[in-house]
């Protein structure tokens, strides 16, 4: 799994590439905590190169989305496909996010 | 029994996750079937690993079980630790929104989502969770036979496991062909054919199979690799014992050998489309209005150039060379298709340059035949006859180098040769010089010009049309128009050849002066 982060109109874009599995998520945990610890309250989930999310992974994007909503801040996930797709939708994680089909559009959810 | 045993951590993950993976693309699931397959396993075998053995380490055993059908499979995750049935965890409340929603619970509820079925049973002291897996339609977009080439559970018992880096070359093309491969991930290139073997899909196989046992091409890993190969000693093995997994390999060659065959055949009719566009790029090279000088009362002329490939090393042409002069060239380059062609182009745009300048016949042609020795590297060469006629008085002047002599009027209503000397081809042989003659055409009189493909015209009794034929085609046009008689010489080469394809270009051109009323044709 590759995990980048930039700067983009005051949101942090994340994009997420390769699979989030039980073990690679825990790095996505630690490089969050990161950005978190930086001061980054607002971030957009690049999903379009991810392949893969098992629970391990949605629960790593629920202990975010926790811990930014409880700095005020808000996560929008954006581009989610295939597997991944269907994986959103058979858990409801749609209802607990905002899931976009663009970058562009993400960015409007703030 | 197809396995795999490791201890109950989570690095042992990935391994299991790649075991299901590989089964699964070999037993005709598709890439979002076996993504689907492989949640079902993580979530079972992430389940072990945190609650099975809590005061102790221990290990896991997954085993893969084909269904009867592709798609269909079975996959046991056993475990010897604390008797714990995973479907007893609380189902996840689905609602929830991200204040409410619980981190756990996720977990068996996938295995249901993906499985037909889950199976929990405890055997002595082992639990063992059973996964049922049937295809669900609308499951997956593409198509999973084209996953699968073999169509059938793959030996992967029998076969070695190699990791290999980006850049790796697993074979050259030249190489003895001696291991077949299947790619469980990544994916390979071929550079001279420029193509990518993706993931899932097998190759060498053709080397195994043909009759060289030598390498076509070579394969170059595009990333990280992870291939399962088996050599030409396992193979002939496995052949006896599996006769279905045999025909299965030697259909997969045959489809390849019908997919390679197509491949050549797009890229022959891309080259014969192109040699189309070029025949007609040729045929307007050549002036092809008629009448091209439709002011001009005092003459008729008619000219065709039917190449017998799609390019052809004949041409003619005519232009006024100034108010009162019309010169009349034809020509035959030595040879047929692209090359001639070429060079065809060249000797007609040169005469005609030379021409324009207003000299004797003899002197275009002398000058042309030095500049084209002077970069004739090809050594090809060109014959040429050229006429300018004096539109006011009806006489011509002409040169040949080494071109069948036109036929003309002899004045009482037949056709004879022309006189002169035929000179010899120019384009190898500096001649001191071309000769010019002169005569004179009469009101009504035709000069009929033509290249040796008509005389040379076979039928198939071998027999060629000749100038005999030729002779008697044109007596009995006299009297009809220029394009009349290029047309009737042009049917009776076609009616005497009785349909076999022309061997050589047919160009003729009929140049008839004004004088007498032209009868129809």
């Amino acid at each position: 799994m590759k995990i980048e982060g930039k700067t983009e109109s005051g949101r942090l874009i994340v994009a997420v590439e390769g699979r989030m599995d039980a073990v690679s998520s825990q790095e996505f945990d630690r490089k969050c905590d990161e950005w978190l610890a930086a001061g980054e309250s607002n971030f957009i989930l690049n999903f379009s190169g991810l392949e893969y999310i098992s629970s391990a992974g949605l629960r790593s994007l629920l202990i975010l989305g926790k811990k930014l909503s409880a700095k005020k801040g808000k996560v929008v996930i954006a581009c989610v496909k295939d597997v991944v797709k269907e994986v959103f939708t058979i858990s409801g994680f749609g209802s607990v996010f905002a899931v976009e089909d663009s970058i562009e559009s993400a960015h409007g959810r703030f | 029994m197809d396995l795999l045993r490791l201890p109950a951590r989570l690095e042992s993950l990935e391994a299991f996750l790649e075991f299901i993976a590989v089964r699964a693309r070999t037993s005709g699931f598709s890439i979002l079937q076996t993504k689907e397959l492989q949640l079902a396993v993580e979530e079972a075998v992430v389940n072990v690993v945190h609650h099975a053995y809590p005061h102790s380490a221990g290990e896991i055993e997954v085993k893969w079980r084909p269904g009867a059908v592709p798609g269909q499979a079975e996959i046991d995750i056993e475990d010897t630790g604390i008797p714990f049935d995973p479907r007893s965890a609380a189902a996840p409340d689905l609602r929830a929104g991200l204040e409410e929603r619980k981190v756990g619970g996720l977990g068996i509820f996938f295995i249901d989502q993906m499985t037909e079925e889950t199976i929990w049973r405890r055997d002595g002291s082992k639990n063992i969770l059973t996964l049922v897996f049937a295809p669900r339609p609308g499951g997956s977009a593409e198509k999973s036979k084209a996953a699968n080439p073999l169509d059938s559970n793959f030996p992967l018992e029998s076969m070695t496991r190699e990791i290999h880096r980006k850049g790796d070359v697993l074979f050259r093309a030249g190489d003895p062909a001696g291991k077949m491969y299947f790619i469980a991930s990544g994916s390979l290139r071929l550079p001279e054919i420029d193509k990518v073997v993706p993931e899932g899909e097998v190759i060498g196989e053709m080397g195994l199979l043909s009759p060289f046992h030598i390498r076509t091409a070579s394969a170059v890993c595009e990333e990280d690799c992870i291939v399962y190969s088996i050599d030409k000693e396992e193979v002939t093995r496995l052949f006896t014992l599996n006769s279905e997994l045999a025909f299965k390999i030697v259909h997969l060659c045959v489809q390849r050998f019908i997919e390679n065959l197509r491949a050549e055949t797009e890229a022959k009719e891309r080259i014969q489309s192109e040699l189309r566009i070029a025949r007609d790029i040729q045929a307007a090279m050549l002036p092809r209005v008629f009448p091209p000088f439709p002011d001009r009362t005092e003459f008729e002329i008619f000219a065709l150039m039917e190449p017998a490939k799609e390019v052809g090393g004949d041409f003619y042409d005519f232009f006024l060379i100034d108010h009162d002069h019309l010169g009349v060239a034809i020509g035959d380059v030595s040879g047929k298709g692209v090359p001639a062609a070429l060079f065809m182009a060249i000797c007609k745009t040169l005469l005609k340059t030379e021409a324009l300048r207003g000299l004797s016949p003899g002197e275009i042609l002398t000058r042309l035949n030095r500049t084209l020795i002077a970069e004739n590297e090809m050594m090809m060469f060109v014959t040429v006859f050229f006429l300018s006629l004096d539109l006011r008085t009806g006489e011509i002047a002409y040169a040949n180098g080494g071109h069948p002599p036109p036929f003309v009027s002899n004045g009482s209503g037949g056709f004879e040769p022309l006189s002169g000397p035929t000179g010899t081809f120019l384009g190898i042989v500096d001649v001191c010089r071309f000769e010019t003659i002169s005569r004179r055409l009469g009101p009504g009189e035709t000069i009929f010009l033509y290249s040796d493909g008509v005389s040379e015209a076979t039928n198939s009794a071998l027999e060629l049309f000749a100038e005999a034929r030729i002779k008697k085609t044109l007596d009995q046009s006299e009297g009809r128009t220029a394009e009349a008689i290029v047309a009737r010489m042009r049917d009776a080469v076609r009616a005497f050849a009785e349909g076999t394809a022309p061997s050589d270009d047919i160009t003729i051109v009929a140049l008839t002066l004004a004088g007498r009323a032209a009868a129809t044709a």
